[in-house]
This record gives structure tokens, C-alpha cells and sequence, in this order.
């Protein structure tokens, strides 16, 4: 990564990821939902640690998806992870 | 599971298999509770008899499955997986039903439970308990993460409510390791995983269900309960509350990595059967041995046993070595393993003919192993299950794994003899990383093994272009295409993709065993058979093998007959099938 990673910019990282996902536009993502919510499933959260990891460039455990549900805690939840 | 690498394990591994073989005595007496006929016998009324399970409490088959550090004697996965195998090899119903449906669900406690419920698990399986495993629900199938079986908290306490179905030993069991929904959400924290005590249950809150037949594995009880209101206290809670489904994909990698190493046991006692009547029958005046279609099938049956093996063995070994792989190789393990050994079956009841359609007599077993062997490709993770599980993993493998130069795998993961690094549950993990050190060194296997034996160039190299093939269209998938709801062609790159694990597993192993060994598995015949058919499951043309390579594989394996060798890589002894010995 060559920004350093802060919680705007980690948050719009993941609703890009999760519009790709979902063949939305960003701007159909809201933060605050939990992603089962759209229908993402425990596969889809081993994909976005995978693009997490290639990101950040450190090790994402997919687990980290499953106990920060929404975007707006996962940002914050990753955000810790890189400090 | 705390496995000691000491030199002696080989050894030990041995004792084993043998002490196992020893103990289930001559398959082919018909005084012997746990011989072919009494087997067969079993499978004609549905139930195993109570001689044959006594003969097999006396084998202390509960220690094996039971951790070192607990007073078992499980170390290493593949020496666990070879002498479940003896058991399968006799009997699949005994393998599974007896010993390896305990085996799956005493896997969760082991990685997740309490120091107090490991101890509870491991005294069950000492005293031949069974441990029943209740996850299944008919309405959700795989789809475990849909279980709707509840377990609400109250104060201390956990309050059951629902149904478990399709459960081996539910009748019987003493404990059971129990699947439930502990949250509302459809979100990955909302299962936990619970060990219960068949006392702990309130009579009044348990119905019993009726058992569920089945067309195979007849013998084994399958059967389910209805939970009303049962209270059991919140201590049986595996790990912690809401970990249920992270236990039981950690639980996944092991069980079913070994399930299908230990299935395997059934091919090499249909193949031993093929084998008999191949030497006793006799058409147009001379044995069917002389016909190269008989041939072939056996040369192809043999090959087939000896890459299965190879890949479940590769497969163990790398839990201990390469753990953090465990969540794509045993999926990968999982969808392949099976379809070799079923159409291993078919083409082997295809030579037996009419003889494999008898249920009694000296070929009545066949019918028998074939509908057994079937739950291989279905049950713990049907072959959907597990292509869908490595497809959302392939393209960031196709970007960052399968480049030239990446880290290659450790040399005990291919040389067998080479001690194993002590298996470590806690480095498990729910994802690779981006990482796959076997299939990435695909083309340094492919060099290495083409320039260890240069006649296997021609078998090698449609390999090589499905490997370059799968990369490019690995490469191109969208995260679209790799939901459970994919196109049919995304499932196909997953196959392809185990096809090609497979190939470069045995190439591995092959180049490997090459330079050090010099028994048959050394040499490049059963490598040619085994790639080639790999070429074929790519959905490619493979190359015309000689004479040679057939000659050479039907040799071994009628050698093997004669001396009651196993026909897997191991080549250990069994209980004798020749009345002479």
C-alpha cells in the first residue's frame, strides 16, 4: 500500500470492493448495514480478506469480516489492525 | 494432534497397520465375526453383530483416534488415515461406523474444546464409546451455515430446541458434539458448537427418530433426535459462543483430508477381488488374464490406488507442514480423491461382470464395497461443496501463486520418510494468504520429473499446457464468477485446478521417491498410468502408453496379491487372503 491507511480511506476501498462484488455502484453500498444483509456471504468475506491482504499488504484473517459485519466496524476493526 | 517426529515413526506406523490387520483376523473364515461373510451378513440385516464389536473393542481403535497428550496414541494424520484404511479395508461400515464417524466429530473438540471436555472425549473413546456428530439437518444439506437447530441462552444455561437427522450412532452414543444456531442472523457468528452429555439430557426433552435406511453402509445406524426444551449448561459450549462455524471449517481440513485415505481401503480390497477372478476365470480356453482389456483395467485400477494414495498422503503431511493451507488442499483433496476412487470401482465391477452383481459367494462382497464406497463423493462435504469452497480462492492464486520463483514446499510434504514437523491446530487458518506451494511449483515438479525419467516427457507435457491454460482463465474470473450460484465453465476451472494438484503431487513425490527410493513406486510406470488418466479428468487426449507401462503395473499388482500386500503406496501387510500363509 503506499497511502497510509485511515478510515475514510479504508471504508471507501470497501464499498468499492463490495459494489464490484454485487455489480452495484458504490453509492447503493450503505456503510452502516451488515453485509449478510446483501447477501454476502462466509465466501465472500474470503474473498474480500484476500483483497484486503493485497491492500494492505499485511495478513487479514477472513475471521476479522465475520465480527465487524458492516462496513463503517470493519473499516474501524482494520484501521486498528494496521496501527 | 502433537505428533513426535522421532525416527521410528515408520516403524511404529507399521506395528500398527499390522497389530489392526492382525486383530480383524483371516478375511476369508467363515467362523470369524469380523471376516468377509459375517460382513456380508451385516450388511443383509442392517446391523453389525455384537462378536464383531466386542472383536473390535478389543483392538482399542478409541486410543487411536485420541491425541498423545491425551493417552491415545494419534500423532502424525498419515499414519491415523493408514490404519483407519485396514479397518475400510475390511469393511467399510466398520471404518466409518465404528471408528471414523467418532473420528469427525471428536476433531472439534480436539482443536477447540476445554482441557475438561478433551479429557471427557478421550475417557469415552478409552471405554469404545461412540461420539455421535449432530450436524446435519435434511433441510440445509451442506449448507450448514442455514442450521436451524437453536440453543438460546438463559442465565447459565443453554435451552435446545429443533432436529439433528442422518446422525451415525445417535442411538448409541454416549456424547454427542452438536451443531446449533446461538444468534438470529445469517452472518458467520451466529452457530456455535456444543458438547453434550447423553445424561445431561432430560429423557422428556428427547425424541429418538426412526433410522434412515440407506443403499449402502446398511449396517450403520443412521438415525436423529428432537430436542424440546432440553437445558444443558452453558459450559458445553465448545470454544466460544458464536465460534461454531470457524470450529467446524478448522474441523473440515483434517477430516476431510483423511476421510478419503481411508475409503481408499475399499478399493484395494475390490481391486484384490477383481484380481482373484482375473487368475481363476477362464474363457476360450485361457485365463482373462491374457486379454490386454483385463489387463489394462487392472494396471489402471493399481495406478489409480497408488495416486490416491499419494494425494491423500501429500494432503496429511501437508497439515503438519504447510498448515495455513489446509482450507484449499483439503477441499481440493476432497473433490478429486473421490473420483478417482469411484471410477476406480466402476471400471473394476465392469471387469467382474456378472460376478459383481451376486450378493453372496466368493465375488458377493463387490456389490457390497461399491454401494459402501459411494458416500465418499456425498457425505462431509459433497464435491459442489468443495469445488465452491477453491474457485473464490483461484485468481488471486492465478496473480500471486503461480508465478515462477514462489516458495516451494517442504521437502517432507513429498519424502515420505522424512520426519514430520508436529501438527499445529492452532495454525489452521480460515484462508491461504494467497499462497499454494504445491500447485505453484507445478512447472519445477514437471522439469524436475522430466529430467529424472526423460520417457515420461510425452506424459508430461499436456499437463503443462492445462497448467498454462488454467492460469490464464484463472486470471480473468470476476468475483462474480466465483459465488456458489457460478456459471457451470467457474466450476470447471475449479476441477481443473485439483486435476492439476493432483498431477503435480504425484510428479513431486515421483521425482522425489526417484532419487532416494528403489522399490516400484520408484519407478516411472505407475506415474505414466497415473498422469495420463489425470490427462483424461483435464478433458484432454492423453498419450498411448505401451505395453511396457501395463506389463510393469500388472506385474506388481499380482505380486502384491500373492505376497497380501496392500496395494497403496505402503505396501503393508495384511491379514492373509491365501490359505497357504
Amino acid at each position: 500500500m503506499t497511502a497510509t491507511a485511515t478510515q475514510p480511506i479504508l471504508s471507501l476501498f470497501l464499498t468499492e470492493k463490495v459494489a464490484t462484488y454485487l455489480q452495484r455502484s458504490p453509492e447503493q453500498i450503505d456503510e452502516t448495514k451488515p453485509l449478510t444483509d446483501y447477501g454476502l456471504d462466509s465466501v465472500y468475506a474470503l474473498t474480500l480478506a484476500g483483497d484486503l491482504e493485497d491492500f494492505l499488504g499485511i495478513t487479514v484473517d477472513p475471521s476479522i469480516v465475520w465480527d465487524n459485519p458492516s462496513i463503517s466496524e470493519l473499516s474501524v476493526a482494520l484501521l486498528a489492525l494496521t496501527q | 494432534m502433537g505428533a513426535r517426529p522421532t525416527p521410528r515413526r515408520a516403524r511404529c506406523m507399521m506395528a500398527n497397520t499390522h497389530t489392526i490387520e492382525h486383530g480383524l483376523g483371516k478375511p476369508w473364515d467363515c467362523t470369524n465375526p469380523l471376516g468377509f461373510a459375517a460382513c456380508l451378513h451385516a450388511d443383509e440385516t442392517g446391523h453389525s453383530s455384537r462378536e464383531a464389536e466386542a472383536r473390535l473393542d478389543d483392538l482399542g481403535v478409541g486410543a487411536m483416534l485420541t491425541p498423545r497428550a491425551l493417552g491415545g496414541s494419534l500423532g502424525a494424520l498419515d499414519a491415523l488415515m493408514l490404519n483407519m484404511r485396514a479397518l475400510f479395508r475390511r469393511d467399510p461400515c466398520i471404518g466409518l461406523g465404528y471408528a471414523g464417524s467418532s473420528f469427525i466429530a471428536s476433531v472439534n473438540v480436539w482443536l477447540a474444546g476445554s482441557p475438561a471436555q478433551r479429557a471427557h472425549v478421550a475417557e469415552q473413546l478409552a471405554n469404545n464409546g461412540k461420539i455421535a456428530c449432530a450436524y446435519h439437518e435434511l433441510e440445509h444439506g451442506n449448507d450448514f451455515s442455514s442450521a436451524a437447530f437453536r440453543a438460546t441462552v438463559r442465565n447459565d444455561t443453554l435451552v435446545l430446541n429443533g432436529h439433528k437427522q442422518v446422525v451415525s450412532n445417535i442411538e448409541r452414543a454416549q456424547t454427542y458434539v452438536l451443531f446449533a444456531r446461538t444468534d438470529r442472523g445469517k452472518g458467520a457468528r451466529d452457530h456455535s458448537v456444543l458438547l453434550i452429555d447423553r445424561t445431561a439430557l432430560e429423557p422428556r426433552a428427547v425424541d429418538f427418530l426412526p433410522r434412515v435406511r440407506t443403499s449402502g453402509m446398511r449396517s450403520v445406524v443412521l438415525a436423529g433426535f428432537e430436542l424440546r426444551d432440553a437445558t444443558v449448561p452453558r459450559d458445553t459450549v465448545i470454544g466460544e459462543l458464536g465460534q461454531g462455524i470457524e470450529i467446524a471449517l478448522r474441523s473440515f481440513q483434517i477430516t476431510r483430508m483423511a476421510l478419503p485415505g481411508m475409503f481408499l481401503g475399499a478399493v484395494d480390497t475390490a481391486l484384490r477381488l477383481a484380481i482373484r477372478f482375473a487368475r481363476e476365470r477362464k474363457l476360450y480356453g485361457a485365463s482373462i488374464l491374457q486379454i490386454p482389456r483385463v489387463r489394462a483395467t487392472i494396471a489402471d485400477a493399481f495406478a489409480n490406488v497408488l495416486l490416491a494414495d499419494c494425494l491423500v498422503t501429500v494432503g496429511a503431511r501437508s497439515l503438519h507442514e504447510l498448515p495455513r493451507m489446509g482450507s484449499l488442499y483439503a477441499a481440493t483433496v476432497k473433490s478429486i480423491v473421490p473420483q478417482i476412487l469411484l471410477s476406480t470401482m466402476r471400471s473394476i465391477g465392469t471387469l467382474l461382470g456378472a460376478s459383481g452383481y451376486l450378493r453372496a459367494g466368493g465375488y458377493g462382497l463387490f456389490q457390497k464395497l461399491a454401494r459402501d464406497i459411494r458416500p465418499i463423493s456425498f457425505g462431509h462435504a459433497s464435491r459442489a461443496n468443495c469445488l465452491a469452497t477453491i474457485l473464490p480462492q483461484l485468481p488471486r492464486l492465478a496473480r500471486k501463486a503461480w508465478q515462477p520463483n514462489v516458495a516451494r514446499a517442504p521437502r517432507a510434504v513429498f519424502a515420505w520418510d522424512t520426519p514430520l514437523r508436529d501438527f499445529d491446530p492452532t495454525a489452521l487458518s480460515l484462508s491461504t494468504g494467497g499462497h499454494d506451494p504445491i500447485v505453484g511449483s507445478f512447472e519445477a515438479a514437471a522439469s524436475e520429473l522430466q529430467a529424472a525419467s526423460g520417457g515420461l516427457a510425452a506424459f508430461i507435457h499436456p499437463l503443462r499446457a492445462g497448467f498454462a491454460a488454467i492460469r490464464d482463465d484463472a486470471a480473468a474470473l470476476s468475483p462474480h464468477d466465483c459465488r456458489v450460484g457460478a456459471p457451470s465453465s467457474a466450476y470447471d476451472l475449479a476441477h481443473r485446478y485439483a486435476v492439476l494438484f493432483a498431477a503435480s503431487s504425484a510428479m513431486h513425490t515421483g521425482a522425489s521417491s526417484n532419487m532416494r527410493t528403489r522399490g516400484f513406486t520408484a519407478q516411472p510406470h505407475w506415474l505414466a498410468a497415473a498422469l495420463a488418466n489425470l490427462t483424461t479428468m483435464l478433458g484432454a487426449a492423453p498419450p498411448t502408453r505401451g505395453d511396457d507401462v501395463t506389463d510393469a503395473l500388472v506385474a506388481e499388482a499380482l505380486r502384491r496379491f500373492d505376497e497380501d500386500l496392500s496395494f497403496d503406496f505402503h505396501h503393508t501387510p495384511i491379514a492373509p487372503w491365501n490359505d497357504d500363509r
